[in-house]
């Protein structure tokens, strides 16, 4: 191989001036290119994907009992109670684990990678057909691969003339928490355009099995 | 130059003509006329200069082709003529691929039914989806073991390092064009697979901002639909076949550059005879290596013919369903390891860690294993790793399969069997007719030999997934379970942790419509001890008399 004998000498103004042209080149391709993935980005309105729905309260399952399936809104309806000693087997209760009590609306998406879990009523718990991923009745995750519990959407109870008596409050982790469900209730509303992820803790099958 | 007339009026019509079509032809096949077409296929010796080289030099087509191969590499041995077969099938992927373009619109309203469209109505239509599936998958197997055996031989070694680098961007952008035509169908198979995909690439750090972004390029919006699906039409039919294109060709030419490498024992450690072929030792590609190229076409273009009319048939599932997952889904088997990598860790660390850095190492590997001997025996630590990264790589693939981590419980298991959400199964490929309405039991009487088949293998599932309660020591599968005063408390089934105790299952058949049966299977089970429900279950299943499953 030849080995460069010339030495290049000094910076020439043609040269230079090849260098910023150069660089003017490369700037405009990184302008397009952001000008690419601007124009590729979809257009949709703000809450264009989720909505309102309104169901009875005699939808909402019995304490403990299997979920309330609503494919229309993506979710699942829980009553949950980890104080009742009768179906804790779907409710098991961590040491140290406060009450978990009441309603809540579950977003039936895996918060691993986007599958539909489904419900599974020999096992007591919510299964994933893609990776396994398993959850409790009200969303806690008991096994990997999903990073966390899964996500809920806001749940309000209305009573009989349809205004808002109780709507489900954001716990100290930022998800939703389960919702107690005055006497007067007639009506539960779930808005699916305001969804709060679940949060990310020890799995629940390292827990204590012991129920409350 | 003399003109046509002035030729027609010195030799005569017969000649001019002739000497005119011989000129044509010469200019059409940059530099051979009719009289050297014709001892090239006689096996003539070429003349001086050998015309035979003038298209590589002043021919497009052929320039991208080597003139001369050495001898050695002729054979089946070192290449299996798998480079050759990758470009085939690509070629193959893009005519078939067109014949279905014609009845396909990249709609979610319409995908589906014109899948169903080109399977019933269109004339072959069936055999082009088969050809076009059959071919995309063995495309993907051929460039797999075109790496493979480059690695095995050595002949990524300088100074072909370049050429296996445009080799594994040609890997990727084969698995992306198989993966990414997955979807196109729109049935529950490819909606679920290609969720699954775009879902962790909205994982790339930092989420937030990177992968919000990602996902709604390549989803259209936050969810899949109208967008999308276009957008995955574009990237499978235009964006991939284009840069496929282009990469192949500096592919191609850094293999005339170089040459094809000797079978490793053939030259001597560092030699590079492919830089220099000895006179004596040269095959010239017209017409040896050009005959046997077309021969080699029409070879492969019976056996994919073959296969896709008797052995293959391209799957098509129910229509996507964005809201229900089915049991059991599982990647395409190319990326079944993928699926057994995400069942593992955490996404993140897979799609964005460890496959990323997988890539990489593949990508610089000829830069790593730096050694100049290309014989085996003096790679055996290269190629020892190849071996272990095998099995690794096949424990991943099994670790994909439902059997790793997404079993469900017995009940479940046992519909997955014979009434799945998806796809076909032993009841299910009953003959339509066969299937008489009626109440069945398992390995019950069956009113026709094809049901009571069936039925048979209904009770082997039954004993798969569930055991007796009082000692049933017959079945071997069934194992007893203590008490602690030492008294046999219930049979478990070694198969199933979770087998149904002294479960009862049946069938029902019933007309649902003209050619349409309902299929419903009950299976319930009590707590020996306790008496309490454990499984009270129902699955319902469709099956059309032009359903397309016998035989499955």
């Amino acid at each position: 191989m030849a080995t460069a004998t010339v030495s290049p000498g000094g910076l020439t103004r043609r040269e230079f001036l090849y260098y910023i042209w150069g660089a003017s080149i490369a700037l405009v391709a990184v302008e397009v290119t952001g000008l690419l993935v601007w124009f590729m980005l979809p257009r949709f309105r703000e809450g264009e994907f989720g909505g309102t729905f309104k169901l009875s309260i005699d939808d909402l399952p019995e304490v403990n009992a299997p979920p309330f399936n609503f494919p229309d809104g993506r979710f699942w309806l829980v009553n949950v109670d980890n104080e009742v000693i009768a179906g804790c087997e779907r409710m098991w209760r961590a040491e140290g684990d406060g009450a978990i009590k009441g309603a809540a609306a579950i977003y039936k998406v895996c918060t691993h990678l986007g599958c539909i879990y489904a419900w599974v009523d020999a096992n007591n718990r919510y299964e994933c057909p893609c990776h396994g991923s398993k959850y409790r009745l009200d969303g806690r995750r008991i096994e990997d691969p999903a990073p966390r519990n899964l996500d809920r959407f806001k749940l309000a109870a209305l009573d009989e003339n349809e205004t808002v008596i109780a709507e489900s409050e954001i716990s100290s982790d930022g998800t939703y928490d389960a919702l107690a469900i005055p006497p007067n209730a007639a009506f539960l509303q779930i808005d699916t355009g305001d969804k709060k992820q679940g949060v990310s803790q020890v799995l629940l099958s390292n827990f204590h099995q012991g129920c409350p | 130059m003399a003109t046509f007339y002035d030729q027609v009026r010195e030799m005569g019509l017969k000649q001019a003509t002739i000497a005119k079509s011989d000129e044509i032809v010469e200019r059409i096949t940059a530099g051979m006329n009719t009289g050297d077409i014709r001892s090239a296929l006689r096996g003539d010796e070429a003349r001086r200069p050998n015309p035979r080289l003038r298209p590589h030099a002043d021919g497009f087509w052929f320039h991208i082709r080597p003139s001369f191969y050495h001898n050695e590499v002729t054979r089946i041995y070192p290449t299996f003529r798998l480079g050759w077969l990758s470009v085939f099938m690509f070629i193959w992927e893009t005519i078939t691929g067109i014949f279905l373009m014609i009845f396909y619109t990249p709609r979610p309203g319409t995908a589906y039914s014109d899948i169903w469209n080109i399977l019933a109505n269109v004339p072959l239509g069936e055999l082009m989806r088969n050809l076009h599936r059959l071919g995309a998958e063995a495309m993907v197997l051929v460039v797999a073991l075109h790496m493979l055996r480059t690695f095995l031989t050595g002949s990524y070694k300088k100074p072909r390092q370049f050429t296996w680098l445009t080799g594994m961007l040609l890997l990727i952008f084969t698995l992306v064009l198989s993966f990414s035509g997955y979807l196109l169908p729109w049935d529950q198979l490819s909606f679920w697979a290609v969720t699954v995909a775009v879902s962790a690439a909205e994982a790339a750090p930092p989420a937030e901002i990177l992968g919000t972004n990602i996902n709604l390029l390549i989803r259209g919006a936050p969810t899949f639909g109208d967008g999308g699906l276009l957008r995955w039409y574009l990237l499978h039919v235009l964006v991939l076949p284009l840069l496929t294109g282009v990469f192949l060709f500096v592919h191609y030419y850094k293999v005339v550059l170089h040459g094809h490498s000797l079978p490793p024992g053939q030259e001597k450690v560092g030699e590079d005879t492919a830089k220099r072929v000895p006179k004596g030792e040269r095959t010239y590609f017209t017409p040896d290596i050009l005959t046997s190229e077309l021969m080699w076409t029409a070879l492969t273009t019976l056996l994919l013919i073959v296969g896709a009319l008797w052995f293959y048939n391209a799957p098509l599932e129910s229509q996507a369903n964005p809201l229900v997952t089915p049991l059991h889904v599982v990647a395409p088997w190319y990326l079944a390891w993928s699926q057994g990598w995400l069942k593992l860790a955490d996404k993140v660390l897979i799609a964005f860690i460890f496959m990323p850095a997988l890539a990489t190492a593949f990508f610089v590997m000829p830069y790593i294993e730096v050694g100049k001997s290309r014989r085996y025996a003096d790679r055996r630590v290269g190629l020892s790793i190849t071996m272990l990264f095998i099995a690794f790589m096949l424990v991943s693939n099994w670790m994909g399969s439902p059997e790793f981590a997404v079993e469900s419980s017995a009940d479940q298991e046992l519909f997955q069997e014979l009434v799945p959400q998806e796809g076909h199964s032993v009841l299910l490929a009953v003959p339509f007719e066969d299937l008489e309405e009626g109440f069945y039991v398992p390995g019950g009487d069956a009113p026709n030999p094809a049901l009571e088949e069936a039925l048979q293998e209904f009770k082997s599932a039954m004993d798969r997934h569930s055991c007796n309660v009082n000692g049933n020591t017959w079945k071997d599968d069934c194992k007893p379970i203590k008490d602690s005063e030492g008294n046999i408390e219930r049979y478990a089934n070694t198969f199933a942790s979770e087998a149904m105790p002294d479960a009862k299952a049946a069938l029902r058949i019933e007309a649902e419509q003209h050619d349409l049966k309902r299929i419903i299977m009950q299976v319930s089970s009590r707590d020996p001890v306790s008496g309490e429900i454990l499984v009270d279950a129902e699955r319902v299943a469709f099956r059309h008399a032009d359903s397309g499953y016998e035989g499955q």
